[in-house]
């Protein structure tokens, strides 16, 4: 379905047929996987994949395949937040799960998921660091979570989002303890608690096409033939903790709250999935 | 994206050595006056811009804490990066500082961290353990020749300008104090050291004080002299094919002390007054030293800013009335499907690759039976039973 | 009725000598500087047989650019790929290069409203002028006596300083087109109603109309310097 054509530059590019072809099916309400503009692909989420990991999940959303594993680890505090633990998201996006990845330092748009989770993490206040503290000035948690995709076809901020938001419900951190006396730390491994966590997100990511199409969950070939897409992030509560729109074509205000109105619907079936898995 | 350095024509270069031979300047200054210097200091602490002419220069300074090095436990240390951006000139790497950026650090670094003017000693919290470093950042804004006397007198002016937080130090924690706290302090600083380039044309015979971009392309060589308000020479380099003799750099380091004078009591004046502006509430200052010709009139007047009656802003209320999403959420997605306890999915329509496996199970587990995998942990073991059978049709 | 005060905007064109278009711009205190070259030429391996490509670098004052910038980066490379007409310069490159002078809040809305000066005075044809607007959500500090006047208990306050932005519970950059004034590019955090949403987006509209003017004020005052 994919035609691709090298141009005389090297790069690898969409046919102009295939927006062509993308506009026929659009005419007709429908895109060319059978779904209907706003629908979703379907997606299937596994928590505890990875028994190593003090937490993770994997999550597809359609082919897009992500694993998150979280890594717990005692550290001394930064000096400017003695009392506070540290959540490091990491985004890999390698050449294994699509060749418009190159192998060396992680691309642009690794950063920008990256930031993205972190920000999420930091703005909504996600987990209260002060949990993470075991000893004022001494000794923190420090959460690695890193995010691997295995398959890209699109939308990776969803597909990341949710994966993470799985992958910190599942992890469990035993029980330690400082021994004043001979100032060690002793770690009950039997005792463990989950994480608390303030809220729970869920990314919804949509593309513009042509002005006025408006599509959910774009694909990879989607997304290369629309530029700028408009995330929305909503709470359990159906309010909106986030939104990126980083340019592209001009929306409307009735664009806008379409989109909003399917991102809390959506919200709201990702909830009851975080539910199942977590009991 | 770095775009190609332009090249000087024959006439061009002709024309400047000529002009140089007759003791003039396209621009029309004397071989020993340098170009208009203008300082601007912002509300950030430590931070400035100086122009000379076109070449402009930002400063900044940073205090961070760290651990001393090991040979110097008593004191803290001071870091000079010069960031060569995109800005000040097209061929200009951002993310290296190429040959020009490098030269103009060593030099800054000979000049004023190898001259010791800043006090070391003084950035040391506990011996050993804790100090400050001092970061100066140099940002190049725009490059028409001369960016090291530029940087000097930022770098000078920053220094001078910045206030660290004041610490208090009990048993072995630094308690460090915001400003709004206690009033920050500055950094002592012993003397003030300023670059002079000149740069030296017919078999170095002729001289001319602060070259401009073009003047540096037809130049043979330059003489770098770094000299502070006590005449004591604190660097100096000569780069180029140049053959300088005695006299001529004894008359040189007088050129150099004469204008690091006049920039030492510039850059002085510039801050007294800084102070009493900040008292008043002012926002920006903006000083310039030599300003002979009649520019800064067209400046103001290309400087647009916003009438006060302009800024008063109206919140408006959307027209549209938007329903309360929340009757949404109560509605939970009709085709859930739950694997085992740890797998769910959700979604209808295509089937991705892992539902082509198992495409018989997924029917096999439908809504119905929802209800009772929650309720009965039971059920829960047959449904990972189940999980194993798809493995093996797999 | 609710009113709300946008902090004051200075601009000044055509600071730096080396590049093609370059502009100070100054929202409160936040100021940024900002240079674009453009169309230039371009890495043979980086070109775009159909349209130009435009590259955005995001300069911090203290230390070295890191994932912070790229994020930045990302809103104005959008917003500029959007309002740049990129197909008359195909195989060619547009780079924009943003140093921070003072970040006192609205960083974003400064920069990419700087950007927007900075195209124009490089006189790359556009297809509109984005205009950005920092709006935060802080709710009321103490409830006001007049409670009749609505159930808000929240202010909405425009271009906020770094402090506000802090204490506020939500943050909205809203970028618009000059033209129709229709949604370009938007950057919220921190839970709120869509309803809120919608109200800071229809205020922020009409605010950006005002921005507008602004701008052509300035280029009719640096016309007319350079008449002078």
């Amino acid at each position: 379905m994919r035609t691709v054509i090298k141009s005389s530059t090297g790069q690898l590019r969409l046919n102009d047929k295939s927006d062509d072809f993308y506009k026929l099916h659009l005419k007709e309400g429908i895109r060319p996987d059978g779904r209907m503009l706003m629908e979703m692909r379907p997606m299937v989420l596994n928590v505890g994949s990875i028994s190593t990991a003090s937490g993770s999940s994997l999550v597809k959303v359609g082919n897009t395949t992500v694993v998150c594993g979280i890594k717990a680890e005692l550290t001394e505090p930064n000096a400017s937040h003695p009392g506070k633990g540290i959540v490091v998201p990491n985004v890999e996006l390698s050449p294994l799960c699509s060749p418009k990845f190159k192998p060396g330092p992680p691309c642009d748009q690794a950063q920008v998921v990256t930031k993205f989770l972190d920000n999420l993490i930091q703005s909504t206040n996600l987990i209260c660091l002060d949990d993470l503290c075991v000893e004022n000035d001494k000794l923190v948690w420090i959460l690695y979570c890193d995010l691997i995709c295995i398959d890209y076809d699109g939308n990776i901020v969803d597909a990341s989002v949710i994966s993470l938001m799985a992958a910190l419900q599942n992890v469990k951190l035993p029980e330690v303890k400082i021994n004043e006396e001979c100032e060690s730390v002793e770690v009950n491994l039997k005792c463990t608690a989950t994480l608390k966590l303030c809220s729970c997100p869920v990314s919804t990511t949509f593309r513009v096409f042509d002005r006025s199409n408006i599509i959910a969950d774009p694909t990879s070939m989607e997304e290369e033939l629309t530029e700028g897409q408009l995330t929305i992030v909503t709470d359990q509560q159906g309010r909106i903790i986030y939104m990126e729109r980083p340019g592209g074509v001009t929306l409307q205000e009735e664009h806008v709250e379409k989109c909003m109105k399917r991102a809390v619907i959506r919200g709201a079936e990702v909830q009851t999935l975080y539910m199942e898995v977590t009991g | 994206m770095p775009l190609r350095e332009p090249t000087l024509s024959n006439l061009e270069n002709n024309f400047i050595v000529n002009a140089v031979c007759d003791n003039r300047r396209y621009d029309g200054r004397r071989i020993t006056d340098a170009r208009d210097t203008q300082i601007t200091l912002g509300l950030d602490y430590g931070c400035c811009t100086v122009s000379l002419g076109e070449t402009k220069v930002m400063a900044q300074v940073a205090v961070e804490m760290e651990r001393p090095k090991e040979s110097r436990p008593s004191e803290g240390s001071l870091h000079i990066h010069v960031e060569m951006s995109t800005l000040a000139s097209g061929n200009f790497d951002a993310s290296k500082p190429g040959e020009l950026g490098i030269e103009i650090q060593r030099i800054l670094e000979r000049s004023i961290i190898l001259s010791r003017c800043l006090d070391l000693e003084e950035l040391c919290i506990r011996v050993g353990e804790r100090s400050w470093a001092v970061h100066l950042y140099i940002h190049v804004l725009c490059y028409d020749g001369n960016i090291l006397d530029c940087a000097s007198i930022a770098a000078i002016t920053s220094l001078k300008h910045f206030r660290r937080p004041d610490i208090t130090v009990e048993g072995k924690t630094v308690l460090v104090h915001s400003i709004e706290e206690r009033n920050p302090l500055p950094l002592t600083m012993h003397h003030m050291p300023f670059c002079t380039t000149m740069a030296f044309f017919k078999d170095s015979k002729q001289l001319l004080v602060d070259p401009t971009r073009i003047e540096e392309k037809v130049m043979d060589g330059k003489l770098i002299i770094s000299i502070n308000n006590h005449k004591e020479v604190c660097c100096m380099q000569i780069c180029g094919q140049v053959h300088i003799s005695k006299p001529q750099i004894l008359h040189s380091t007088d050129v150099a002390y004469l204008k690091s004078k006049e920039l030492s009591e510039f850059v002085k004046n510039v801050l007294t007054d800084d102070l009493k502006y900040k008292q008043n509430g002012e926002k920006e200052q903006q000083v310039s030293l030599l300003c002979k010709r009649n520019l800064h009139v067209k400046e103001n007047l290309m400087c647009n800013q916003h009438k006060k009656e302009n800024l008063l802003v109206e919140i408006v209320n959307p027209i549209t009335t938007t329903e309360n999403f929340a009757s949404e959420l109560k509605k939970a997605p009709e085709w859930l499907t739950k694997h085992d306890s740890k797998t769910v999915s959700v979604g209808e329509g295509l089937i991705n690759s892992w539902g082509k496996v198992g495409s018989s199970f997924f029917k096999s587990i439908k809504k119905p039976e929802l209800p009772n995998l929650e309720s009965n942990s039971e059920d829960e073991n047959d449904s990972d039973e189940e999980i194993i059978t798809l493995n093996q049709t797999s | 009725m609710l009113l709300s005060t946008l902090s004051e905007m200075k601009c000044k064109q055509n600071v730096l000598k080396s590049t093609d278009g370059s502009v100070e711009f100054s929202q409160g205190d936040t100021v940024v500087l900002v240079g674009a070259y453009g169309p230039a030429d371009c890495k043979e391996s980086k070109q775009d047989v159909k349209e130009a490509i435009v590259e955005v670098n995001f300069r911090p004052k203290i230390g070295i650019p890191g994932i912070a910038e790229k994020y930045l980066e990302q809103f104005v490379k959008g917003v500029c790929e959007s309002c740049i007409q990129r197909s008359l310069h195909p195989r060619t490159t547009f780079s924009i290069i943003v140093q921070v002078i003072q970040d006192r809040g609205s960083l974003l809305s400064c920069a990419i409203n700087g950007t927007s000066m900075a195209l124009q005075d490089a006189g790359i044809s556009m297809k509109f002028m984005p205009v950005a607007v920092t709006v935060a959500l802080k709710h009321k500090e103490e409830v006001s006596m007049e409670t009749d006047c609505g159930t808000e208990d929240y202010d909405v306050i425009f271009s906020p300083s770094l402090e506000e932005e802090e204490k506020a519970f939500a943050n909205l950059t809203l970028v618009f087109d000059s033209v129709k004034s229709e949604l370009v590019s938007t950057y919220a955090s921190g839970p709120m109603t869509s309803f809120q949403y919608q109200q800071c987006l229809m205020s922020a509209k009409n605010v950006s109309k005002s921005i507008v003017q602004f701008f052509r004020d300035s280029v009719s005052k640096k016309l007319a310097a350079d008449v002078l």
